[in-house]
């Protein structure tokens, strides 16, 4: 005779019982489960276009929504310098969808901090359509004690000790820290608006995975401070960035486009 | 733990509220604020975040949390240190926003629950009377849509996160490119720190322990009332008891505790962009800028998360309002404010009549430093939990269904740690406070309740789906 289930009257912790996922994985363990592994060859530090699926948790359980995508597109300049381009749009409720695009001129270091930039972000209607009064142009300089943002003609001062580098800049600099890199403190831009102070980046755990039917070694860093909850980043053994989380939002390689 | 205050009788309590209420109405000296001239009809700009705790910013004293944006707010307006919300729960607090009637009136109980068809918002209400009228962001006023109420929408989402600086910064987008001379009304929605509510349910760890070794030095300690009196009613108790938090190690607490702040910051540089771009433009000196919450969190406070209980953590939400040259600069005020104001204020600003019934009060005057004669008292009602009502000097708080209740002297115990109800020497206390509770009662249009209790109604309602509230 099957015993009776002990039925714990709380509610069940959403984190899926899934010990061969990291834990920061768990919660987007079916989008996880659909992940496509990449193939050929990667230079973090060469020319390189790399799409992630954003992912997102509902209501905190796990699942994995897909409510938009983020695309960086990496050209390396003189002397250790890099361009990076982005693209990324996120659905709003009622269908509307809001978007960011931008370019990012970034100095020879280990954040890929930055050093000027151009964005425009909008949103758009559930036809499509842009709302042409949420359309937001700017430009920023980062400066030895912040960074100067000048934002529809209106200018704007951000005071942050140096080095400054943003969310996007990071998805290109741990593609090529050394595995026993921890730089900071440091400041993040967040979508180059939101000022994030006292950020540290560590080495965290190494695991290997199967994904998408295919055994793959990854290594991983955290990133922790001010105004982020603990942000993964898993990257394979090309350094390519695999997977990254930060509280309810994923990021997962699309490598399929 | 502190030592237990002096016994107050009856009369001292009543002499001590009319000393209150006298020194309230009083003259007080004009700290630089002049009375508002030369603008007929200032711009509106309410930005509002979700499940902030007034003590969890660091203008109010909370050294775990940065949080330059409310401390701006404060610093440049009036800081009200003991405003209520009207509901510590979402969609009644933000309906009650909405129309100034309370949350027993307006039919929105509890989420889910559909708000009275033939109370007008805010947004209409002004919208019809010259406003310009924008929404962005969180809404949450079940079975009204946003659209019927507001000229522009921008949506936001469930989830803070990833969606709140699209929405802080298409707001700003729009504030900065207005055309047109209309004055605004511009309320913004911000998620965060409600994120938060999914904490527990992603970061109860089955897998052991905190995983980052680094944080253990950086984790707040417990709060003060970490450990508190445990005479709260069964009722309460039973469903602490059902929580995923209940048997958390304290270093579980201190993580959430942690992460709280994390999400306060994160909706702080939100804030903070919606007020730099007020600052650097030329809105700044005919826009009223009001920064609140729906409701606070517990915070480990007691050892609660979420809302919908009335200790301060949940109950007590931050208030800044600031209009440079127009209104009290860098002021902390500590008259009683409740969200119910919120309506009355702005219509007193527009120069409009509010909405009729109005269960609030502008608080204009004391914005202006006029003299006026201010409440004594100031009720927020949870139907999930019960009543409470706040006095200079106590707190009162009636359960639902239980007959424990609970007094809290303020001044004395401002954690709530010391349950005086059963105290005989604070009998006339508990009375009086009854009193005051009943008396509001009698004074509004309660809301028959469903057939079957407010929650049987909530639950139907968010399983149809039919009710579901627009974000």
């Amino acid at each position: 005779m099957p015993q009776p289930k002990k039925v714990d009257p709380r509610p069940v912790v959403a984190m899926p019982d899934r010990p061969d996922l990291p834990l920061s994985w768990a919660k987007f363990a079916p989008a996880i489960d659909a992940f496509v592994p990449p193939t050929g060859t990667f230079d973090p530090a060469g020319t390189w276009d790399m799409r992630w699926r954003i992912l997102v948790t509902v209501g905190g359980m796990a699942g994995g929504a897909q409510p938009g995508t983020l695309r960086i597109q990496r050209q390396p300049g003189p002397s250790g310098t890099a361009k990076l381009a982005f693209e990324t749009q996120v659905t709003l409720g009622g269908l509307q969808r809001f978007s960011m695009t931008g370019t990012l001129s970034c100095a020879p270091d280990a954040l890929t901090s930055v050093t000027t930039w151009e964005m425009e972000s909008t949103v758009q209607d559930i036809k499509g359509g842009p709302i042409e009064s949420t359309r937001v142009r700017e430009r920023g300089t980062a400066t030895t004690d912040g960074a100067e943002i000048d934002r529809a003609g209106k200018k704007f001062r951000l005071a942050a000790k140096p080095p400054l580098t943003s969310n996007w800049s990071l998805f290109d600099a741990v593609q090529r820290l050394s595995p026993d890199a921890a730089p900071g403190p440091f400041g993040m831009l967040e979508d180059l608006a939101l000022l994030r102070h006292d950020q540290r980046i560590s080495p965290d755990e190494t695991r290997v995975l199967s994904l998408g039917g295919k055994a793959m070694r990854l290594r991983s860093f955290v990133q922790i401070g001010d105004g982020i909850l603990p942000t993964h980043y898993w990257l394979d053994e090309s350094g390519r960035l695999i997977f990254a989380s930060c509280g309810l939002r994923g990021y997962m390689l699309d490598a399929a486009t | 733990m502190e030592t237990n205050p002096a016994p107050i009788t009856r009369r001292a309590f009543i002499g001590g509220t009319a000393a209150a209420a006298a020194a309230i109405s009083l003259p007080r000296p004009i700290t630089g604020a002049p009375a508002v001239v030369g603008i007929a009809r200032p711009n509106l700009l309410f930005i509002n975040v979700d499940q902030l705790s007034a003590e969890a910013v660091g203008a109010n004293g909370c050294a775990h949390v940065r949080t330059p944006a409310f401390d701006y707010a404060a610093r440049h307006g009036v800081n009200f240190t003991r405003s209520y919300s009207a509901n510590p729960v979402c969609c009644p607090a933000r309906s009650c926003w909405q129309t100034g009637r309370a949350s027993s009136e307006h039919g929105v109980a509890l989420n889910s629950l559909p708000m009275r068809a033939d109370l007008p918002d805010i947004g209409q209400w002004l919208g019809a009377r010259g406003y310009q009228t924008v929404h962005a962001g969180k809404w949450h006023v079940p079975a009204r849509d946003v659209r019927n109420s507001y000229g522009l929408v921008i949506d936001g989402t469930g989830q803070g996160e990833y969606s709140d600086h699209a929405v802080s910064r298409a707001a700003a987008g729009w504030l900065l490119n207005r055309k047109g001379t209309d004055p605004f009304l511009m309320v913004v929605g911000l998620l965060q720190p409600h994120d938060i509510c999914y904490w527990p349910r992603l970061n109860t760890l089955a897998r052991g322990e905190i995983p980052y070794a680094c944080l253990r030095d950086k984790l707040p300690p417990p709060p003060p009332n970490y450990n508190f009196d445990p005479r709260e009613p069964e009722t309460f108790l039973a469903t602490k008891r059902k929580s995923q938090s209940f048997d958390w190690p304290e270093e579980l607490w201190r993580y959430y505790i942690w992460a709280y702040y994390r999400h306060v910051e994160m909706v702080d540089a939100c804030v903070g962009l919606l007020l730099d771009t007020v600052e650097s433009s030329a809105l700044a000196k005919d826009t009223l800028v009001i920064v609140s919450s729906d409701h606070g969190d517990g915070h480990g406070r007691h050892r609660l998360v979420f809302k919908s209980d009335l200790y301060d953590a949940a109950a007590r939400v931050p208030l800044m309002i600031s209009w440079p040259g127009q209104i009290a600069h860098g002021r902390t005020d500590a008259h009683l404010a409740s969200g119910l104001d919120l309506v009355p204020t702005l219509c007193d600003y527009a120069g409009i009549e509010p909405p009729p019934k109005q269960r609030g009060r502008s608080l204009r005057p004391i914005l202006e430093d006029r003299a006026t004669e201010w409440r004594e008292s100031v009720i927020s009602e949870s139907n999930v939990t019960g009543r409470m009502v706040r006095t200079d000097r106590f707190k009162y708080v009636q359960y639902r269904g239980d007959a424990t209740d609970q007094l809290f002297d303020m001044s004395a115990d401002p954690w709530e740690t010391k349950n005086l109800s059963g105290d005989s020497a604070f009998a006339s206390v508990v009375e009086d406070h009854r009193k005051l509770l009943a008396d509001w009662e009698s004074r509004l249009e309660v809301h028959p309740e469903p057939e079957g209790g407010w929650h049987e109604a909530a639950r139907k309602g968010e399983a149809k789906g039919k009710r579901k509230p627009r974000r």
